[in-house]
C-alpha cells in the first residue's frame, strides 16, 4: 500500500499544533471545511503583496500578471479533474454551482428534476424551489445500509430533464457509483449533475471518465480559501445554460438594443471575481496533485478502517455511518441519551472538534435515520492513527459516564 | 460551565419540569434551530393579562432543553410585555452559567424566542 507521510503533512498545517481547552486540536471536522497548508496561505499573502489588480480589464502590468494568475488556476482545477479549462465556471462554494445551473437551465413545466434522500440541501432546495414553476422534484430512496435504490435510475422516464446526485454523502459516507448513474441519465436523454463537494477533495475525479454534464465542489473542503468554489459544465451541456447573473465581464458587446454575451466561462462569471480565491485554490490542487489522490484516498480509507474497528467496542455508541460496501471518511454516531451538541461540547473540552446536528441532510437524518440529529467525526490527509485513538478513548469514556 | 455543572444538568435534561403539551392553553408556537437540530413546541396560558402556565415539548441539547424548561418557570406571573424584554442574560441567569459561547447561543435562546414569537402581537390576535 502507498502511504503518504502524514508526519511531514501535518508540519505544513500550523493550525494543527493549536491548544484547544489544554489539549492539542485534533480537527475532525473536514467534512464541513478543511484547514489549510501554508503553500496555500502564504500564496494568498503572496497574491496581494506581489500581484493584486482587478484582472482582465486593465491592460497594464499587474493587471495582466492578475489575469495571468486567474487563468492558471482555472488550468490547474481543469487539470486535477481532467476538464478542459472552458470547462471550468468559478463560483463561490458548491452551493452556489448548483444554483448557477438551477437558474440557468430553462426547465419548465411538466419537467422533471430526478434528485436523492441523501442530498445536502444545497443539491436538494435549488430544485424544490422550481416547483414554484411546476417542476417535479422526485427523490431516490435510500435503504437500510445507507445505498440508493439503484434500480430507479432504471426506470426514467423522458419527463426526467436532469438527474442530480451527491457522489459522497456527508452523513454516512456513502460512494456512490456516480459512472452508472450518469450512464442510465444519458442513456435517457437526461442531463447529470454531480455533487461533489465530499469526493473531489478525497479522491481521483475524472470528468471524462464519469462523464456528467455538470459537477460541483467547493475549494474550501480541499485545502483552499473559502470563498471559492467550482462549477464544471461539459462543453456541450453548457449551450444548454442561458446567462444567469449579468453585468461586467460577462459581454463581448453591449448596445442598448443589442447585447452579446461572452462565451462561457466567463458568461457565468459576472462582476470582479474572487481573484484570490482562485489563486489559493490553484495552490491547493498543486498541494493535493504532490500528494496524489490515490495515495489521499487510500490513506483515508485505511484509517477509517482503523477508526471504525476501534470504534466497535464502544458501548452506548450509536453508529450511523459505514454501513454500504463502499464508505469512506466519515463516522456518524450518537452518544445514547446525549443530544448530539452535548457529544460534541464533551469532545471539544478534550480538543476535539466535530460536527453535530442534522449536517443539512435534515430529510436523510430525520426522515431515514429518525435521529434528532448526529455527531459526525470527518477524516482527512493529515489526520492520524494516535488521533483517531485519543478520539475514541474520549468518546470511550463519555459515552461511560453520560450514555445510557 | 465545567463538566461537573454539566452532569448536574444532565439529570435535569431528562427529566425536565414543564415539558409536555399543558392540556389548557391560549397560545402556542413552534421553534426551530435547523443547525441546532432543535425543534420546540411552547404552550401558554394566561390568567387575566399574567401568564399563569406555561409548558415546551420536543427535543433539543442540555443547554437549550433545561432553558426551555427553566424559562417556563420563570414567565409565571409575567405580562406579555414583561416576557418579550427578556433577553439572553436572564437566560443565562436561569441555567446558572456566567458565559455561554457563540456556537450554543441559539441553543439557550431557541425557547424564549419562541415564546416571544408566540406572544407577538399577530399570534396573540389568532
Ligand atoms: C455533499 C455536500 N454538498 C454540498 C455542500 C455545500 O458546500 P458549500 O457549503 O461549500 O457550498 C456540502 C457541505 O457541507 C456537502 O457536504
Amino acid at each position: 500500500m502507498v502511504m503518504i507521510n502524514v508526519e511531514e503533512i501535518r508540519k505544513d498545517f500550523p493550525i494543527l499544533n493549536r491548544e484547544i481547552n489544554n489539549n492539542r486540536l485534533i480537527y475532525f471536522d473536514n467534512a464541513a471545511t478543511s484547514q489549510k497548508p501554508k503553500q496555500v496561505i502564504d500564496g494568498i499573502k503572496y497574491f496581494y503583496e506581489n500581484i493584486n489588480a482587478n484582472p482582465i480589464r486593465s491592460i497594464h502590468t499587474l493587471a495582466a500578471e492578475s489575469t495571468q494568475a486567474y487563468n492558471d488556476a482555472r488550468e490547474k482545477v481543469a487539470r486535477f479533474i481532467n476538464a478542459e479549462p472552458e470547462e471550468i465556471i468559478f463560483t463561490r462554494n458548491a452551493t452556489e454551482s448548483i444554483n448557477l445551473v438551477s437558474f440557468a437551465l430553462p426547465l419548465k413545466q411538466g419537467d422533471t428534476v430526478l434528485t436523492t434522500y441523501m442530498e445536502h440541501h444545497s443539491n436538494l432546495l435549488p430544485w424544490l424551489r422550481l416547483k414554484d414553476r411546476g417542476v417535479k422534484v422526485d427523490l431516490v430512496n435510500v435503504d437500510e445500509n445507507d445505498e440508493l435504490d439503484m434500480s430507479r435510475y432504471d426506470e426514467l422516464t423522458k419527463d426526467v430533464r436532469l438527474v442530480t446526485v451527491t457522489h459522497v454523502s456527508n452523513v454516512t459516507g456513502t460512494i456512490n457509483d456516480v459512472d452508472k448513474i450518469v450512464r442510465r441519465a444519458h442513456e435517457n436523454g437526461s442531463l447529470a449533475l454531480i455533487d461533489a463537494a465530499q469526493s473531489i477533495p478525497h479522491m481521483k475525479f475524472d470528468v471524462k471518465k464519469t462523464g456528467a454534464d455538470f459537477v460541483a465542489f467547493s475549494g474550501h473542503k480541499m485545502l483552499g480559501p473559502f470563498g471559492i468554489g467550482v462549477l464544471y459544465a461539459r462543453k456541450d451541456a453548457e449551450k444548454s445554460l442561458s446567462p444567469f447573473l449579468t453585468g461586467g465581464e460577462m459581454i463581448k458587446d453591449v448596445k442598448l438594443s443589442r447585447i452579446v454575451y461572452e462565451n462561457a466561462p466567463a458568461l457565468f462569471e459576472a462582476g470582479t471575481q474572487n481573484i484570490e480565491g482562485a489563486y489559493g485554490l490553484g495552490l491547493a490542487v498543486d498541494y493535493l496533485s504532490k500528494i496524489g489522490m490515490e495515495n489521499i484516498e487510500t490513506y483515508e480509507k485505511d484509517l477509517t478502517q482503523y477508526l471504525y474497528n476501534k470504534a466497535k467496542g464502544l458501548k452506548n455508541v450509536e453508529v450511523y455511518s459505514g454501513k454500504s460496501r463502499n464508505f469512506m471518511g466519515i463516522f456518524s454516531f450518537n452518544v445514547k441519551g446525549l443530544h448530539s451538541h452535548d457529544t460534541a461540547y464533551l469532545l471539544d473540552k478534550k480538543g476535539i472538534a466535530v460536527r453535530s446536528g442534522f449536517h443539512c441532510a435534515q430529510p436523510l437524518i430525520e426522515d431515514k435515520l429518525k435521529q434528532p440529529g448526529a455527531a459526525r467525526a470527518s477524516l482527512y490527509l493529515y489526520n492520524t492513527r494516535e488521533e483517531v485513538d485519543k478520539f475514541i478513548d474520549e468518546l470511550g469514556s463519555i459515552a461511560e459516564k453520560y450514555g445510557r | 460551565m465545567e463538566d461537573e455543572k454539566f452532569y448536574e444538568l444532565i439529570d435535569v435534561y431528562r427529566n425536565p419540569p414543564n415539558k409536555g403539551k399543558l392540556e389548557d392553553f391560549d397560545v402556542s408556537e413552534e421553534g426551530y434551530s435547523s443547525t441546532c437540530s432543535d425543534r420546540f413546541t411552547v404552550y401558554i396560558k394566561f390568567d387575566g393579562n399574567k401568564i399563569k402556565k406555561s409548558s415546551f415539548d420536543g427535543v433539543g441539547c442540555v443547554i437549550s432543553t433545561i432553558s426551555a424548561s427553566r424559562l417556563c418557570d420563570a414567565l409565571v406571573g409575567k405580562t406579555a410585555e414583561e416576557a418579550q424584554s427578556m433577553t439572553i442574560e436572564d437566560i443565562k441567569k436561569l441555567i446558572g452559567v456566567d458565559q455561554i459561547s457563540i456556537s450554543r447561543t441559539k441553543c439557550a435562546t431557541i425557547a424564549l424566542e419562541t415564546v416571544k414569537n408566540a406572544l407577538s402581537k399577530d399570534h396573540m390576535k389568532a
